[in-house]
């Protein structure tokens, strides 16, 4: 790319999309180099320079106007980096080679909701909350929800294959699309949405979901979209450890059975979710900490409607509320203060709350489930579900821990900001695989962490042949160097454990700047199609280079 | 003029295979390559030589093409293993020359299925049922069977073999399985796949109704689905074809729904329920359980009719358009004097298939390019209908990009998808 000059950049983009709507403020610049990736957050705190601007922003309103700064883009050889609601986790929108970040969020019309068709046509830019909302006004529901949904956009759940909590029930957001309106990395638009299961050669669609922008850029999209709910039925149920819970999930999903939630907590996780019952944060402290907007009451998509269920039989004793109390006291320093010394010693509060977490009486695996849809099938459905469930060893505890999932269910993300500005960080890591490898998955990627930092995981978005694991970690070093070593190593590690056994490195996630090397350890021949595709959508390597083990410049051989 | 192989080419193909697997017959060669390694050592010989490669599954025949280069038929009959079986995930690895008959026999009797797909269907290969994406060989329950997959193995035109990440779903790029299922040979060979199986339903039930007309049918069907029936199929028939699948007699416009839901007891009857209430919503009333039994019997094999012709027509439509397409077929084939009988069937979430079978004057079957068929086609267009069986002409230019990144020299399957 021939240097940049920067009054020739505004002027020439501002010939497309007008004088306003194109930034080269560096402030702008500044907001629009960085997403919610942990690594860079770290940076942040610590004091870190942003090490990659893009030169311009631009907010086009169209998909014309789109097309037309991607042609501009293609012509000079500048880089393009779709931008959606920045809620990406892996560092995707980075501009590794500067150039123009387009941000999508202007075009945001819901098109068409056709009612028979059951689908709806959306631009890509639409934030996903506001998007639901619309819907259920009309009495329709994406079931798409994932804990980002105030802060993410339509075609960044499409570019990233996202999974909202209700996957199970409703697929994660590839199983939702029809097609696309796609600007390609010359600037060309194509449709995919015609109807795909007619025409003979591969689903396109299929092809550019998940591209993370490398491909180009989704402007709009069609979208399955469902009658909202009529009953949500939630219910707790407590397991002795999590090979019976997962087994539990596996019988359930391979009878037919659709639960739209299933979350099943590995015993520590389930340890920190109970203490934080007790000592949870008031919804009003939180409001008051200005890097957590929180969401209110009425900002959850989902009514819940109690259904007849037992009393919650959480039991207490001598022994296991001594215990609580120490792990309290442990979880507390993590959350509040005196962090750095847990953090550093992960290994030690690994076994320390692993420990705590079988001494707790009975304090086994939680496990969440719950079904909705139109009442007749899902009562049905419900009372066959939860029969398995006990059937399989689960103990029910109620509706309560249902509804209590439901009623916080977008504010564990929130409480993150208090672990970074202790210097530590937090991340997730989700990953997946069919059922046969589950355990080795779990064993294998935990392992690889906690020799670094403190971690718990759940079973999340099952299906009958496999299930996705989410595993949360805290760690923390000295300084910002060392932090970002320990940070880029339990990555390695962790993904390389994935890999090993069977698994995929990415669930839900993505893989953006974060996990490009771990891209050719997954797929290793198979990045010859990926390359193809490049090829045949973006052959300058125009569109967000270096990204998901790409290259960050020039051409590339195919085969 | 074309090209004869030559005789080293013969002669490498003979080493690769072995001499019972292979077959010169004028510019073809016949190769039955026996693992995935010699297929892609056939690829590797191909490009050395100049040749093309055809995959052929049990069509047996290649699509005629003007390409003048000698061709190696592929035949991959020889590659019908079952290469592991999972229990625990339900999951199966096959090769791509396995028939869906033979793999489903096998998983029938561990207490599996690949899914509810009319056996009729499943007389393809594995590698030529993945490789085209025909929804008329969909199932309502299941879909088409490349959604039952989780990854494929394949060897490219360079002979180098990919497989793509086993997961139940990932979010790490695009899904690289889908490249190569639907793309009919031209990208890559596909030479085996792993596919979801599922258990053999607890109990199914099967159920007739009668509706005053197809369109009724139709939003029987939609609202049913809305209400979250899940059968495992489904059809509807017009008078004729009622009287020629079933030896039904139906009144003037009424039409024939019959439904098979499965799983366990209470949830199938459930799904039956709904469909019953959509359907008396329409006007419909419930009919006989033995129609729905002679279609169960005939749609699985078991029946001892004679199969009827296969339909002329196959076309898809979304759910609200499926009545619309059936009324401009009824104006246009009165208009045409010629008479037609249908039924719809794999209805998913987008909608259904309507097969249609149109006969002339003496009762024959329109040939594919009578002027009338064809008439009847822009007509069932124009309301809304998708023909099956067409290539994507809108993104031709991009599958030949891509075909041309991955198969440079045309070596693959040259004269299809063109
Ligand atoms: C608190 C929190 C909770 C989260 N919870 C979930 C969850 O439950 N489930 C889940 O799946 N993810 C979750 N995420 C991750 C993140 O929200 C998702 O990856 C989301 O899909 C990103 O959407 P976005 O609009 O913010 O995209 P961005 O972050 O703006 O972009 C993500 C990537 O997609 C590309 N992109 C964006 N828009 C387009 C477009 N229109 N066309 C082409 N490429 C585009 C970008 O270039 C970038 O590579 C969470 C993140 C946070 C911070
Ligand atoms: C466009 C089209 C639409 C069709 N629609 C229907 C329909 O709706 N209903 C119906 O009953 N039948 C249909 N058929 C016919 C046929 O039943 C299906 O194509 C079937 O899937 C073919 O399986 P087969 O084993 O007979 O393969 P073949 O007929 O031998 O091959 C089919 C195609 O797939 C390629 N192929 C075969 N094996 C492989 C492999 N392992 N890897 C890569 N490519 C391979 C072949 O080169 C060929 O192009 C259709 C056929 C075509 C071409």
């Amino acid at each position: 790319m021939a240097e940049l000059a920067p009054k020739e950049l505004f002027g020439s983009l501002a010939s497309i999309v007008g004088g306003k709507r194109v930034s080269i403020v560096k402030r702008d610049r500044e907001v629009y180099a960085r997403d919610m990736w942990p690594r860079l957050l770290i940076n942040r705190r610590q004091g870190g320079e942003l090490e990659h601007l893009p030169h311009a922003v631009v907010w086009p309103e169209s998909e014309r106007e789109v097309a037309a700064v991607i042609r501009y883009a293609n012509k000079q050889g500048i880089a393009v980096i779709p931008y959606g609601g920045g809620s990406g986790v892996c560092g995707g929108v980075v501009p590794l080679r500067g150039g123009i970040t387009i941000d999508l969020k202007r075009m945001d019309a819901i098109q068409s909701i056709s009612r028979e068709e059951l689908v709806t046509d959306v631009q890509a830019g639409a934030n996903g909350e506001r998007f639901e909302r619309e819907l259920r006004s009309k009495g329709y529901t994406l079931g798409h929800f994932p804990s980002s949904i105030y802060c993410s956009t339509v075609g960044g759940w499409l570019a990233c294959r996202a999974a909202g909590q209700l996957s199970t029930k409703y697929g994660k957001i590839e199983d939702r699309v029809v097609g696309l309106t796609f600007v390609t990395g010359k600037g060309e638009v194509i449709k995919t949405d015609e109807f795909a299961r007619a025409r003979r050669g591969p689903d396109w669609t299929q092809l550019i979901v998940g591209s993370e922008g490398c491909l180009g850029i989704i402007t709009s999209a069609r979208l399955r979209i469902s009658p909202a709910p009529e009953i949500t039925v939630l219910r707790g149920f407590e397991f002795d450890n999590v090979q019976e819970g997962t087994r539990a999930i596996r019988k359930v999903m391979q009878r037919g059975l659709k639960p739209a939630v299933v979350r099943l907590y590995d015993e520590v996780d389930t340890f920190i979710n109970h203490i934080s019952i007790f000592e949870s944060h008031s919804e009003e402290a939180l409001e008051t900490d200005g890097l957590c907007p929180w969401p209110t009451k009425d900002s959850g998509a989902l009514p819940a409607l109690p259904t007849p269920g037992g009393e919650g039989t959480r039991k207490s004793g001598g022994a296991g509320e001594r215990a609580m109390g120490l792990g309290r006291k442990l979880a507390s320093r993590i959350k509040h203060g005196a962090t750095a010394a847990a953090l550093a010693r992960p290994k030690l509060v690994n076994s320390t709350f692993g420990a705590l977490a079988n001494t707790v009486s009975n304090s086994g695996c939680k496990m969440i489930i719950g079904l909705e849809g139109p009442r007749l099938r899902t009562e049905v459905e419900a009372q066959l579900t939860f029969a398995a469930i006990e059937r399989a060893g689960g103990r029910d505890e109620g509706e309560e821990p249902g509804l209590r999932w439901l009623a916080h269910r977008y504010a564990v993300s929130y409480k993150m900001s208090p672990l970074f500005r202790e210097g530590g960080f937090v991340d997730t890591m989700e990953v997946a695989s069919t059922w046969e490898r589950l355990p080795d998955l779990y064993e294998s990627v935990k392992a690889a962490i906690a020799a670094h930092a403190v971690v718990m995981a759940h079973f999340s978005h099952a299906y009958a042949d496999g299930c996705s694991i989410y595993f949360s970690f805290a760690g923390r070093a000295e300084g910002l160097q060392e932090t970002q070593n320990k940070y880029d190593e339990i990555w390695r590690a962790g993904m390389a454990a994935a890999t090993r056994v069977g698994g995929t490195i990415s669930h839900h996630h993505g893989i953006g700047l974060l996990k490009g090397q771990a891209m050719h350890t997954e797929h290793r021949e198979s990045m010859t199609l990926f390359r193809a595709l490049k090829n045949t959508f973006d052959p300058n390597n125009i569109m967000n280079p270096g990204k998901m083990g790409l290259p960050l410049h020039g051409e590339m051989s195919i085969l | 003029m074309s090209t004869k192989p030559r005789p080293a080419l013969l002669a490498e193909i003979k080493t690769i295979v072995g001499e019972g697997n292979f077959s010169p017959e004028g510019r073809h060669c016949h190769a039955n390559p026996s693992s995935a390694s010699e297929v892609s050592q056939l690829a590797i010989c191909a490009a050395k030589h100049q040749a093309t490669l055809i995959p052929v599954g049990n069509g047996g025949h290649s699509t005629p093409t003007d390409d003048l280069r000698p061709q190696i038929l592929l035949n991959m009959r020889r590659m019908h293993h079952v290469l592991y079986l999972d229990p625990t995930s339900l999951v199966v690895h096959a090769q791509a020359g396995i028939t869906g008959l033979v793999l489903e026999e096998l998983l029938n009797r561990r207490g599996l299925t690949l899914g509810t797909f009319a056996p009729e269907g499943l007389g393809s290969t594995l590698g030529g049922l993945l490789s085209v994406r025909t929804p008329g060989k969909s199932s309502r329950q299941h879909g088409t069977l490349e959604d039952t997959v989780l990854g494929v193995s394949a060897v490219l035109s360079d002979g180098r073999s990919l497989h793509t990440r086993v997961a139940p779903r990932r979010a790490s790029g695009p899904d690289f399985a889908r490249v190569l299922c639907g793309s009919e040979g031209t990208l890559g060979i596909i030479t085996s796949a792993h596919l979801r199986v599922h258990k053999l339903p607890e109990s199914r039930l099967l159920a007739a109704f009668r509706l005053p007309s197809m369109g009724d049918a139709f939003t029987a069907v939609r609202l049913a689905m809305r209400e979250e029936a899940a059968p495992a199929a489904m059809r509807i028939y017009d008078r004729a074809e009622a009287m020629m699948h079933l030896g039904e007699a139906c009144q003037r416009d009424e039409a024939l729904l019959v439904a098979a839901t499965a799983g366990p007891t209470s949830l199938a009857a459930c799904d039956r329920d709904l469909i019953a209430s959509a359907v008396s919503a329409g006007g419909g009333k419930r009919g006989r359980d033995d129609i729905a039994v002679a279609w169960w019997e005939r749609r699985t094999g078991k029946s001892e009719h004679a199969a009827p012709p296969a339909p002329n027509l196959q076309i898809s439509a979304t759910p609200r358009m499926l009545g619309p397409v059936y009324d401009a077929i009824v104006v246009t084939c009165e208009e045409l004097g010629v008479h037609f009988r249908a039924h719809a069937s794999r209805f998913d979430r987008d909608g259904g298939v309507l097969f249609v079978s149109v006969q002339g004057a003496q009762g024959a079957p329109l040939s594919a390019k009578s002027p009338k068929l064809q008439a009847i086609e822009e007509a069932a267009e124009s309301a809304g209908a998708y023909l099956l069986g067409k290539p994507n002409a809108s993104l031709q230019r991009y599958s030949d990009l891509l075909r041309d990144g991955l198969d440079p020299s045309s070596v693959l399957n040259p004269g299809v998808l063109r």
